[in-house]
């Protein structure tokens, strides 16, 4: 191969390995854009009523809002989204779903508020799947 | 800025750009991503699809085979020219290079393991062993060839004792060459195997670096002792489980070494598997244990497992029986979840030996060898259904979740160095989509089982003189392998449950 186009294309493998970066950091949603909402509610440490999963679409942008009897640390795995929530206040959790997969959603420190790094509740609380378009 | 200056040294256009290309996107400085993300289930759509073409192939080979079968005895194969790539891994001349490297790693586990940061995300040691290592170099051997033969570091670490006792202390040989009874085979292998895959599956421990680290050197002070005690070539072979699986393994790769020329060739996939001989009966044991842990391995994450373990738990005529595990074990769980994992190689044997009955049976007992040579010839064809599961399996979990090496390199103890400026590297848990991962994966799993179903037919072609036995043995092979399939591809389509 001609040695310009071996450098375009180690300039364009690079790209397309970050380029999903890109999306990193953009915190809130454009004007226009959808935000789809659920509202999820936790008595007596368990999720009512029952929910196994929340499926949305990929690049959708998301909101959580949380509403507990007790204080409790909810952590989504994978876009690695910590919030503490303070018992019968809602809590708000949002994100753009820009990656695939199943994501578990688990919760630890019920009845107290502290930081990361305690060990969780066992099991998730339920999974967040995002599918793709 | 720095960096700039190592392009002068790189002669390859694309790497240039490559690393121009680092620069010129915005720094992605940014805290790790804690990622834990898990493949979505296959749509049953591409499930039955998937089914369905694996079911005609099956039945299409048969018809294809009817009247003339395929040997085979020899395959095609082309001699690997010394290319700058080929010769980096298989000159003798980078030999030492490489061991020197596969005993940097082993050290780096144990000191990384005891004095490192005691955190799974923080700490290189349980992303190395268990992404990088266990994953990664299944994937390496199944695809590429048998590179444990020379990254294996304890062998290498033994060699290197020899070389230091010859040179400086005038001593021949560290080993006393204790004979080891034929019977033996590969059971001292099985056993040590089974421990590992136990500690990988069930133990509660397993992502801690101390713990890691502890059973590293455990594996390394018997390893050590079984090649002192029995001569390091009769070891390997016997009792040092990783060069079997990783051998095995390295069969169905593209890459063979000739015994005669010491040159290596390129090969189709999956010859390697096919044998001229019954392996033996511990062999036998091992490859169905290989085969009953990759697929226990999926199903643990399946509900369907999760709410037997939860029936398990709760159900009140479990109870006198699980109170006294947990008095004995602790941990009633974990109990439960080894009780599986005896279990699955127990009925993965029984439905294997089942069959090989029914091959005998319809190909005619008194023209047949036996039911064990018959599970002899027969047993390695399985081998790409397994493998195809495991690739299909693993795929995103090597992309993203093999990410975290690249921050871990420039801190592997979690001391908070740079060494290499990747430390704020931001694990991307997009860099593959979904929809790639299903079709890949069907695809992967269907090809497996063509293959498979191609070599046990040559097995067949080798072992029995009549074209009618050919056909009626493979009947009950052409099943097992179906439902074989099926599982795995069950198991893709069922939403992951921790």
């Amino acid at each position: 191969m001609a040695t310009g186009i071996r450098f375009v294309l180690g300039m364009a493998l690079m790209s397309l390995c970050l380029f999903p970066l890109l999306s990193v950091g953009n915190d809130q949603p454009s004007v226009g854009e959808d935000i789809k909402q659920f509202d999820i509610y936790i008595e007596q440490r368990e999720v009512k009523p029952d929910l196994s999963r929340i499926v949305v679409s990929q690049g959708q942008w998301v909101k959580l809002v949380w509403h507990s009897d007790e204080d409790v640390d909810i952590h989504l795995h994978g876009y690695d989204i910590q919030r503490s929530i303070t018992a019968n206040e809602p809590g708000e959790m949002m994100f753009k779903a820009y990656a695939t997969g199943r994501f578990s959603i688990t919760s630890h420190g019920f009845g107290e508020q502290q930081g990361g790094g305690k060990k969780h509740h066992h099991g998730a609380l339920f999974y967040l799947e995002v599918h793709p378009n | 800025m720095a960096p700039f200056f190592i392009l002068k040294y790189i002669r390859i256009d694309g790497l240039k750009g490559f690393f121009l290309g680092l620069f010129w996107l915005p720094g992605a400085a940014c805290a790790h991503g804690f990622a834990q993300r898990y493949d979505l289930p296959v749509p049953l759509s591409l499930y039955l699809t998937g089914a369905a073409i694996t079911v005609a192939v099956s039945f299409l080979v048969i018809t294809l085979f009817v009247r003339h079968g395929v040997v085979l005895y020899h395959y095609p194969r082309w001699k690997l020219p010394r290319l700058f790539a080929v010769s980096l891994t298989l000159k003798k001349s980078w030999f030492f290079l490489w061991r020197s490297v596969s005993i940097f790693v082993l050290i780096l586990t144990l000191v990384a393991g005891w004095w490192g940061v005691q955190s799974p995300f923080k700490n290189i040691v349980p992303t190395l062993v268990w992404v990088i290592w266990w994953v990664g170099f299944a994937y390496c051997s199944g695809l590429l060839g048998d590179l444990w033969s020379l990254l294996n570091p304890w062998k290498n670490s033994f060699l290197l004792f020899e070389w230091l006792f010859r040179r400086y202390l005038g001593v021949d040989s560290i080993s006393f060459y204790v004979a080891l009874p034929r019977w033996v085979g590969v059971w001292p292998a099985l056993i040590f195997f089974s421990i590992f895959t136990w500690v990988e599956l069930v133990w509660a421990r397993s992502d801690e670096p101390s713990a890691i680290a502890m059973l590293v050197l455990t594996y390394s002070l018997l390893t050590w002792t079984g090649m002192v005690l029995f001569g390091s070539r009769q070891w390997l072979q016997s009792g040092e489980a990783f060069t079997w699986v990783f051998g095995l393994l390295s069969r169905f790769s593209l890459t063979e070494k000739d015994g005669k020329d010491q040159r290596w060739y390129l090969r189709p996939f999956g010859l390697g598997l096919l044998v001229e001989s019954p392996v033996s009966k511990s062999l036998v044991a091992f490859v169905l244990f290989m085969l009953s842990v990759v697929t226990f391995d999926g199903f643990m994450a399946t509900p369907f497992w999760v709410d037997l373990v939860g029936w398990a738990i709760y159900a009140d005529s479990m109870r006198p029986a699980l109170l006294m595990l947990q008095s004995v074990f602790g941990d009633a769980v974990a109990v439960i979840t080894t009780l599986g994992f005896l279990a699955f190689p127990v009925l993965f044997c029984g439905i294997f030996l089942l069959c090989c009955s029914l091959m005998r049976f319809l190909a005619g007992p008194l023209s047949s060898p036996s039911r064990m040579e018959m599970a002899g010839y027969f047993v390695m064809t399985l081998i790409p259904i397994a493998l195809a599961y495991h690739l299909a399996h693993y795929m995103s979990f090597l992309l993203i979740v093999g990410q975290y090496m690249i921050p871990l390199v420039s801190d592997p103890f979690g001391f908070g160095w740079n060494l290499f400026g990747t430390k704020h590297y931001f694990v991307d848990i997009g860099i593959v989509n979904a929809r790639f991962v299903w079709i890949s994966s069907v695809i992967v799993i269907v090809t497996g089982h063509i293959i498979a179903v191609f070599l046990s037919h040559v097995m067949a072609q080798r072992v029995f003189e009549y074209q009618r036995q050919v056909i009626m043995s493979q009947i009950p092979m052409l099943v097992l392998m179906v439902g074989y399939t099926m599982v795995s591809l069950w198991i893709l389509a069922q939403p992951i449950v921790e």
